[in-house]
């Protein structure tokens, strides 16, 4: 618990190789004389000295939970160090005393329910709590009961696959990662199963944040870096400057944009882009996710929002029910979700990103939420 | 212990027919190995067997480890993100020689194995008892946190958890810095061995990414973090594994205990339920809410005298014991696990 003799912000120090303090902020410097230490000297607060040394030694980035002593206080500190010209860069932070108390009651299945200080998140979980507990359905009933026994082929396929017990057959390797990979679809597509019996539940409701549209598709972007990276897609996303608010759940949106994403990076060519922009459209905040994939016929762009409509597709890790499930969550969010074609025609630079025999068609999903007054 | 060992040797050694004294070479060893070999099984140390799953699950950590710094060193660094879900099937070109020179016997790097092992195991009995889909709920809620700290710190371990579980040779990114340093330079030098000659691109590879690694980018270092900077008020819901999943809950109970991350995985996931009783009581749980918990992680596996144990003497345990006890179970395993190297700061 911060107090007020704490610092509210960060204090930084500088050590040299030899352990001697070379300057240090006041909350650090009083730290480090409360242990005895003097000007100039070598750095007494044995915690902070350690981590000092030990980035001298290694010569990388460290990030720990420290507890050092003051007076008659011990306080907690989160300590991050660098190296910078062969000095070891200390910046202290999240001061608190290590005395200040639990709340006497962890209740964790507290009948009655917490109320941490942070009140939307309390309503949040409390209103997902109650989700769960009256949901006398398939995820609840079937969900573990499946989940179980498909976590235990998925590392028993791989365990196989990996040829962990001695060597097999290339080919009996590679049905065993089939069968890891039928069962990873088979765990996603309960997960959707999940999510639809929520939003299809009578009373379905979405919290009412006021949400930065363009951190949020950083977010997303960010957690699928990886995969996108594996296909060769690079993901452009609006820059910190654009700031477009609305009102919406955080959780559901993030939820959305992945579905979005995963989508695109699924169904473009290799050395293609993935475009995310955000903008004001008729009164509703709009994000716009534009693919270089082949594109969505006219005929089909209303099918591919119906339950299991696959388009005669298989194999590629889909359920069918991630366009519907986001629809059905932006619209009860007061938004909506559609697609068009990408707008790619103008913009001769994309076409770098693509392998000349690639043709640039591509999707464009735009999903729509209702902006604060 | 080394069927691997053994397989490899079969299929490579009976190519020739002249290397017969060669191979008897290589296993003449095997008499005075033996010796301690069936001494470790015939009367082990812990409490606890291995199980095959257990060796296995090391085994195949280590291979992640060993095939991801070998995949760094190859050029996988400059923010390059590797290829296709390496399972350790690929060549990994050091592991002979590391295997069989005891470089992967480091009790450190073992734990770490371990207690991702026990980390797997402890996922798939939470996930068993989740009621819906929405797994880690807090750290999701704590992305949008008005502390920045915090949501970096959540959105920084969301991600490595995505990393990690896309691509598992990227385990080697959570290793503790020193102990990731001497992974890295022991297999830059065993490269050196086995190819003949020194690799400057390796060495330069292997300085660059060791310069640029972040601590803080590590999943667990990150759910610490998490929990650090939330306000102690706001600290129920880390308690509650179904809620704030199981990094954060982790977290939760290292913060309060003072014991590192891995040694509380471990402790969960051990073969009693008596440690994790005790870390309970630290994290001051109330009766219900530490059985609810222990049922979680224990379920089947708890004895009516556990139970009997737990019920007679949850609410009885003494501060002082508690703390006395963990002091012991600290240095204890700083002892066990130090190496040449270990910076004497472990992370909380």
């Amino acid at each position: 618990m911060n107090n007020a003799a704490h610092p509210a912000g960060s204090a930084a120090a500088h050590v040299a190789a030899d352990g001697r303090l070379i300057s240090a902020d006041d909350a650090i410097m009083r730290l480090h004389q409360s242990a005895g230490g003097t000007d100039g000297g070598i750095f007494a607060v044995p915690a902070l000295a350690a981590m000092a040394a030990a980035t001298h030694k290694i010569r990388m980035r460290l990030a720990r939970a420290v507890c050092v002593a003051r007076d008659d206080e011990n306080i907690n500190l989160w300590v991050e160090t660098r190296l910078c010209d062969d000095i070891a860069i200390l910046t202290a932070s999240g001061w608190q005393s290590a005395e200040a108390p639990l709340p006497k009651s962890v209740m964790v299945h507290a009948a009655e329910p917490a109320t941490p200080p942070q009140a939307e998140a309390a309503t949040l979980l409390e209103h997902q709590a109650q989700d769960t507990t009256t949901e006398a359905s398939f995820i609840r009933q079937l969900g573990p009961s499946l989940r179980q026994p498909l976590g235990r082929i998925v590392a028993n396929a791989e365990t196989i696959g990996s040829k962990l017990h001695g060597p097999i057959r290339d080919s009996y390797a590679l049905y065993a990662k089939d069968i890891a990979d039928a069962a990873r679809h088979l765990m996603a597509l309960v997960d959707d199963l999940g999510d639809l019996e929520a939003i299809e539940r009578p009373g379905f409701y979405t919290a009412k944040d006021t949400i930065d549209l363009s951190d949020l598709v950083r977010r997303a972007a960010g957690l699928l870096s990886l995969k996108a990276a594996d296909h060769n897609i690079t993901i452009e996303t609006p820059n910190d400057t654009q700031v477009i608010a609305a009102i919406a759940e955080f959780r559901r949106v993030l939820q959305i944009l992945i579905n979005l994403l995963t989508n695109a990076i699924r169904y473009s060519p290799a050395g293609t882009k993935v475009t995310a922009d955000i903008c004001v459209v008729a009164g509703q905040a709009a994000i716009s996710i534009s693919d270089q994939g082949p594109g969505i016929d006219p005929s089909d762009r209303e099918k591919i929002f119906e339950k299991f409509e696959r388009l005669g597709r298989s194999g590629d890790g889909g359920s069918g029910l991630g366009l519907y499930i986001s629809r059905r969550l932006a619209r009860a969010m007061g938004g909506d979700l559609t697609v068009s074609d990408a707008e790619w025609n103008k913009a001769a630079e994309t076409v770098n990103h693509a392998p000349q025999d690639i043709k640039l068609g591509g999707a464009k999903f735009t999903l729509t939420l209702p902006i604060p007054d | 212990m080394s069927p691997l060992r053994r397989d490899d040797d079969l299929e490579t050694q009976f190519s020739t027919t002249d290397e017969l004294l060669n191979l008897a070479g290589q296993f003449f060893r095997d008499a005075q190995a033996q010796c301690s070999d069936v001494a470790a099984m015939a009367f082990p140390l812990g409490h606890r067997l291995p199980s095959d799953e257990m060796v296995a699950a090391v085994v195949t950590k280590l291979r992640f480890i060993v095939g991801g710094i070998e995949h760094m060193l190859d050029g996988a660094v400059s923010g390059q993100m590797p290829g296709p879900r390496d399972d350790g099937g690929d060549e990994i070109k050091s592991w002979k020689l590391l295997s069989g020179s005891g470089f992967l016997q480091e009790p450190a790097l073992i734990d770490f194995a371990l207690a991702r092992f026990a980390e797997d195991r402890l996922a798939i009995k939470l996930t068993a008892s989740l009621e819906t889909s929405a797994a880690e709920q807090l750290p999701n809620i704590l992305l949008s946190s008005g502390n920045p700290e915090v949501a970096d710190a959540a959105q920084a371990m969301l991600a490595s958890a995505s990393l990690v579980r896309r691509a598992p040779r990227l385990l080697y990114r959570e290793l503790s810095p020193e102990l990731l340093q001497l992974m890295v330079w022991r297999i830059v030098a065993a490269l050196q061995i086995v190819s003949g000659q020194q690799n400057p691109e390796h060495i330069g590879n292997a300085k660059q990414f060791l310069a640029g690694h972040d601590e803080s980018q590590a999943g667990r270092v990150a759910a610490r973090k998490l929990v650090h900077f939330l306000p102690i008020d706001a600290r129920y819901d880390t308690f509650n594994p179904e809620k704030a999943g199981l990094a954060v809950f982790i977290a939760a109970v290292s913060a309060q205990t003072g014991l590192e991350y891995d040694h509380v995985v471990r402790l969960i996931d051990g073969h009693s339920s008596a440690p994790l009783t005790i870390l309970l009581r630290r994290c001051v749980l109330e009766r219900d809410a530490a059985m609810a918990v222990l049922c979680l992680f224990k379920g089947f596996d708890l004895t009516p005298y556990e139970v009997t144990l737990f019920n007679d003497h949850y609410a009885q345990l003494d501060e002082d014991d508690i703390t006395a006890a963990f002091s012991k179970w600290a240095s204890e395993r700083l002892i066990s696990l130090n190496f040449p190297g270990a910076a004497s700061a472990f992370a909380g």
